[in-house]
């Protein structure tokens, strides 16, 4: 059993969105002010708080204003087996393969100091759920972003020991002494004791009895007299589990108070004994573990281990679920904007959120505009955004485009699921040369180069473009995540097969089948990258580059490239590069380094300048509305 | 003018037999409360099967995750459960993932609710009398309400039947009343508005279509499905339980096929003893409540020639030898103030009394006031403020009746569109809170004037209070008024409703009618049984031992119901020519009797 699907309406800026979650792991990316706290909210709302302490909760100001709804509408969606479903029934869709349970809020009209929360169980035909307690089976436990882990594993891990101490003493496989005999609650206490009785009985503490004692008698004889003595609180589970403090350090050193471990690995810790107290428990069918921004303590390594470890927890959770206990699943939901950690999420866990910006209308009567610019003016007063929401899972891609983009997507490239521009280009060359072209193309403070900072460049290391098309252009409900795509590609006109021009076809077509003709286009060169750097008057620099890497053989191709006709002067740089074997990495830099050396200016070639003009327009279309 | 017979001889036990019948008693008990599903328990009156339901409940733990379904026909049972495992600190087992409440409740959430389209809200009615004025009215000839049919759903054919009951039943009807009343009930059931018999259709249809689905969710949710006072299953009912068993559901049914009173509405014995006889059996037969002289009266009107051995009383009065009274006289005021003069010696206080009968107008009338409200609404009004100030012993019937007139005065006093809703629908679309209005009818109704003044001068006084109790701050009243016809003018608002005088100071006893009081027991029983055919032919069965007809056998079980209610003194107000072979029948029983 797990959450599926969470439909919100009219909360923060969450005007109207599907999330679809994965079974185990969910990783919600984007950009800031995404909306991704506000799904996580989402989420805390309609759930249980693991401890029963809720400390959010709904007020006048979660409700998005300009829906004209006027009212917070979160639908949680729960999908299982026969099994897990059943104690719900009650709750059932009319096809009886899910939950429905849904959290409307009418927020205080004007006046009164509360609003009011009504619960839904079920479809709606009877707006009201006769089993409110069904839902205390459904939880979470929420680990906000930049927490105090040290101070939440002090004070509360209390019961989080003691779950996990109850459960021990009470296993069928319980703990056993050297001698095999099992541990239960009355042996390990009688040990408590009589370890207790000896500290008590030590001579210091015993003289510090005394001192009291004798202040005590003076002060009580003359009525009833008292006597004193010290001890440790009454041993109980309880007791024992309050006492103890969770510690930590390398291993083989001696564990440490947490305050003096590092803050990431102390967050780690406070989710091991989370965990650890959800397996014993085992008290709800399912627990949403909801992990803000796991990256702010820790570094990709770890973050990477992390996710991997989670997932395995939330998998393991569901390995043979006994019968007659809680089913204790577990269902981890993480936000991000680390593409490090959306590179190691498989890409159908990925949830892309993006915020969508709303032109209010000046006057009450235009209908507000929604344009997909992040960086378009903003007036405070006129413009307000709403996030939209892009499950990968419902994309549709293919099993092969699925494992393909599994690899392809490391931290690098994951980058461009955090942004609305992307430029997908061949090879480090092009990674290389576009930012000094955008310096060169747009002055510094403009919109312009504002918009190209902002775009994310993805070199694919190769020219098979389609499976991040695909990704970044099937439209679900009407949204993309990339809003304007742009392909740099070679034409490779001089090469004999023609491959180039096919390819060239190929991905038009693709764009044009995905219907996403506004939101991508397809810029060639008419041979490759270099040649058209060196047509495009950049001969200096390139010449430069070439002899960094061959400092005699450069000067062969230059003399056979210059007595090429201008015509023919691309195509034969082409091939002459081609039979060189250069590093097209180095090339890039070295021509970067000439450049800057020479205090010549960068001439961006034709089919760039394009790219980049296309790529920093104002989008034309309302895509979304 | 007593006529004191010999004590009944089998009545009194010594210790030792008194200990081994109770030692046997709690061993079928506790059989009940171990025995694995699906059993069914024939329970006799007294047997403790509420008290052996809980035992089950709190002592025979089902898995975590599973919940047992504890249902009865009377919220009255279900609070009970509540109330029993509420006083063992067991509140774990009052709610999700287990159920106590109504077999109607439970069909709702369960069979019905998850697949009703959200296009409109649904919404369920005790009865068409809840449902908006407007609609449940309907013209055929003179103007009939929709609480005066009765229909009946069948499962297997998935045709409605409809039949006339309350005073319908008595007028001559029009050739397409069943028409008419139909088609009323089928748009009602459009508009959202389901009474149990559409919740059963419903529940039927829901079950046949998705059973492949329903089946195993069910049987995973719940562990067993117990059903209380399964007699009075309808053939819906026992259909479900049967489809429900069929998939895998085990069930606990808990009857006593002699107390089965609702064969009206389609509840056979047949159809019960056909599940029956596909599951185990432990029967209850030691009865904890009545005197053996009780008991013995009580297996006289079996209707099974084979269970009229008399149940074993165990209780500490089971050898109390008060004789039944009978009486023959026709004022049943004065009858009803013996009764309880004579209960009043055995320390029987008249609250501990309970006064009953088929049909609530052969009720005395001294006591519950009359029992339908006079037609003009203003003289409607002043019944409904009598029964609510003066009658606190009337059948909760009659009370909901009298409630029930006073909001819709009030309502329709406010605001015009009140007779489109039901009540519940109206407080919500004036935005008025349902406590709020509680209190208010609280105060209106002990503001209202005393009803011993003319007509002429209540009425006024009426509206006046009700203008002065507006349900919300800023409510203007629409233009109904409380029109009081000229005839009446001079009478007295008392005689008007129809209420006697109130017999001030005066003991009360508990007035019902049989079938409200299903489960339920006191101290002492009288039970008015009036002249008439039905009645002649009942006792003659009773009286020969063999009821051929179906009506007769049914009227007999519920004189078995009222008889068993019994504690320790019963009483029988029977016509005087039916005295002479009632008491012959009694004393060839061994069963002491007194003529009053």
């Amino acid at each position: 059993m797990y959450l599926s699907q969470l439909d919100v309406e009219g909360f923060r800026s969450l005007s109207r969105v599907s999330v679809t979650l994965g079974r185990d792991v969910s990783v919600l990316v984007g950009e800031n002010s995404g909306g991704k706290s506000n799904v996580i909210d989402a989420l805390r709302l309609v759930t249980d708080p693991i401890d029963g302490r809720r400390n959010l909760y709904l007020d006048r100001d979660d409700v998005f204003r300009d829906s004209g709804q006027g009212q917070v509408t979160l639908r949680a969606t729960f999908t299982g087996s026969t099994e897990d479903l059943a104690p719900y029934q009650h709750a059932a869709s009319a096809e009886l393969d899910r939950l429905l349970y849904t959290l409307c809020y009418t927020p205080p009209g004007a006046g009164q100091m509360r609003g009011q929360v009504d619960w839904v169980a079920g479809s709606g035909a009877d707006p009201c759920d006769p089993q409110p307690r069904g839902r205390d089976r459904l939880r979470h436990v929420y680990l906000p972003p930049l927490r105090d882990a040290a101070r939440d594993l002090g004070s509360g891990a209390g019961a989080r020991i003691q779950a996990i101490l109850d459960n021990l003493l009470t296993s069928p496989e319980p703990v056993c002494d050297a001698a095999g005999v099992a541990i239960d609650e009355a042996r390990l206490l009688d040990f408590v004791r009589s370890r207790f009785g000896e500290v008590e009985a030590h001579p210091v503490i015993a003289a510090a009895t005394g001192r009291i004692g004798t202040r005590l008698s003076r002060l009580t004889s003359g009525a009833y007299e008292q006597c004193t003595g010290l001890g440790f609180a009454a041993t109980s589970v309880q007791a024992l589990a309050r006492g103890l403090r969770v510690r930590m350090a390398d291993a083989g050193l001696v564990p440490r108070e947490i305050a003096e471990s590092g803050m990431g690995y102390a967050n780690l810790l406070f989710i091991a004994t989370v965990l650890a107290q959800l397996e014993a428990a085992r008290e709800a069918d399912l627990t949403l573990l909801l992990v803000e921004e796991p990256e702010a303590h820790l570094h990709p390594p770890l973050q990477a281990l992390l996710l991997d470890y989670l997932r395995d927890a939330a998998a393991a959770s569901r390995i043979t679920p006994l019968t007659g206990r809680w089913r204790g699943y577990l269902q981890v939901v993480i936000t991000s904007h680390a593409p490090s950690l959306a590179a190691s999420a498989d890409v159908t866990d990925l949830v892309v959120l993006q915020r969508q910006t709303i032109a209010l209308p000046t006057s009450a009567t235009a209908a507000p505009s929604v344009t997909d610019d992040p960086t378009a003016p903003t007036n405070a007063d006129l413009v307000r955004y709403k996030t939209a929401a892009i499950n990968i899972a419902a994309l549709g891609l293919s099993d092969t485009d699925r494992r393909k983009l599994n690899r392809y997507l490391n931290a690098t490239r994951s980058a461009m699921l955090f942004s609305p521009r992307v430029m997908l280009v061949e090879g480090i060359a092009e990674a290389l040369m576009l930012p000094p072209m955008a310096n060169a193309l747009f002055p510094a403070d403009s919109i312009e180069r504002a918009r190209f900072v902002g775009t994310v460049l993805v070199p694919i290391d190769g020219v098979d473009f389609a499976p991040y098309l695909r990704l970044l252009l099937t439209a679900t409900d009407g949204r993309r995540i990339g809003q304007r795509v742009a392909v740099i590609t070679d034409a490779d006109l001089q090469n004999p097969h023609r491959s180039g021009a096919a390819r060239i076809v190929e991905l038009f077509g693709l764009i044009n089948t995905l219907g996403a003709a506004e939101y991508a286009t397809v810029f060639a060169a008419t041979t490759t990258l270099e040649p058209e750097l060196l047509v495009a008057g950049n001969d200096t620099a390139v010449w430069a580059a070439w002899a960094a890497q061959q400092p005699k053989a450069w000067k062969t191709a230059k003399t056979a490239v210059d007595t090429t006709g201008p015509d023919g002067r691309a195509a034969a740089f082409a091939t002459k590069l081609k039979d060189a074997n250069l590093r097209k990495g180095d090339f890039a830099q070295n021509l970067l380094d000439a450049a800057e050396t020479m205090g010549a200016p960068l001439r961006v070639p034709e089919y760039l300048d394009k790219a980049l003009r296309w790529l920093v327009a104002s989008p034309t279309s309302v895509p979304g509305a | 003018m007593a006529r004191r017979q010999p004590d009944l001889g089998s009545g009194r036990m010594n210790p030792s037999d008194l200990a081994a019948a109770r030692g046997q008693a709690y061993a079928a008990q506790q059989q009940v409360v171990i025995a694995d599903p699906s059993f069914i328990t024939i329970a006799c009156p007294g047997a403790g099967k509420t008290r052996v339901i809980v035992d089950r409940h709190l002592s025979r733990a089902v898995p975590v995750r599973q919940g047992r379904a504890i249902t009865s026909f009377t919220r009255v049972a279900a609070a009970e459960v509540h109330r029993r495992c509420m006083a063992a600190d067991r509140f774990d087992l009052i709610d999700h993932p287990h159920f106590i409440g109504t077999l109607d409740t439970f069909l709702w959430l369960h069979l019905v609710r998850p697949f009703l389209p959200p296009d409109r809200i649904w919404r369920r009615l005790e009865s068409w009398r809840d449902a908006p004025a407007s609609s449940a009215a309907f013209v055929c000839g003179q103007t009939y309400h929709l609480a005066d049919a009765d229909f009946t759903y069948d499962p297997e054919t998935g045709n409605w039947s409809v039949r006339p009951t309350g005073p319908a039943r008595w007028s001559r009807l029009p050739g397409d009343w069943a028409q008419r009343a139909s088609r009323t009930r089928a748009n009602l059931e459009r508009a959202g508005y389901l009474t149990g018999a559409e919740l059963r259709a419903h529940a039927c249809r829901n079950l046949a279509a998705h059973t492949a689905t329903l089946g195993p969710l069910l049987t995973a949710k719940y562990a067993e499905l117990v059903v209380d006072e399964a007699q009075d299953c309808s053939i819906a009912d026992l259909y479900i339980l049967s489809k429900l068993h069929h998939a895998g559901l085990p069930l606990v049914v808990v009857a006593d096929p002699d107390q089965a009173i609702y064969a009206f509405r389609g509840a056979t014995t047949d159809a019960l003893n056909s599940l029956a006889g596909r599951l185990d059996r432990h029967d209850l037969t030691h009865n904890w409540r009545s005197t053996t002289v009780i008991c013995t009266v009580a297996a006289t009107l079996r209707n099974d020639p084979a269970r009229r051995i008399p149940d074993t009383a165990v209780a500490d009065h089971h050898d109390a030898p008060h004789p039944v009274l009978i009486y023959t006289g026709s004022n049943r005021d004065t009858i009803t103030a013996d009764f309880i003069d004579y209960a009043a010696k055995l320390n029987i206080s008249s609250s501990r009394c309970l006064v009953l009968a088929h049909a609530q107008t052969t009720l005395p009338k001294t006591y519950t006031g009359a029992a339908t409200p006079p037609s003009p609404k203003a003289a409607a009004l002043a019944w409904a403020v009598g029964i609510i100030t003066e009658y606190p012993a009337a059948p909760t019937r009659v009370h909901n009746r009298a409630r029930d007139v006073l909001i819709r005065t009030v309502l329709r006093w406010w605001y015009a569109d009140a007779d489109d809703h039901t009540p519940v629908e109206s407080l919500a679309a004036h935005n008025v809170d349902p406590a709020a209005f509680e209190r208010l009818l609280h105060r209106i109704a002990a503001a209202m004037p005393s009803l011993d003044q003319p007509m002429s001068t209540w009425v006024p006084a009426a509206a006046a209070v009700l203008n002065q109790h507006p349900p919300t701050d800023t409510g203007t009243r629409t233009t109904n008024r409380l029109i009081c016809p000229t005839a009446q003018a001079n009478r007295t608002a008392r005689s008007v409703t129809g209420l006697p005088p109130t017999a001030a100071n005066s003991a009360r006893p508990r007035l019902s009618t049989i079938h409200q009081v299903k489960g339920d027991q006191a101290e002492a029983v009288l039970l008015f049984i009036p002249p008439g055919s039905v009645t002649d032919r009942t006792l003659t069965a009773w009286l020969a031992g063999s009821a051929s007809e179906p009506e007769v056998a049914e009227a007999l079980r519920v004189m078995y119901v009222a008889v068993t209610r019994a504690r320790r003194l019963l009483g029988l107000a029977v016509p005087a020519s039916d005295q002479e072979r009632l008491l012959a029948h009694l004393h060839h029983h061994t069963i002491p009797t007194e003529l009053r």
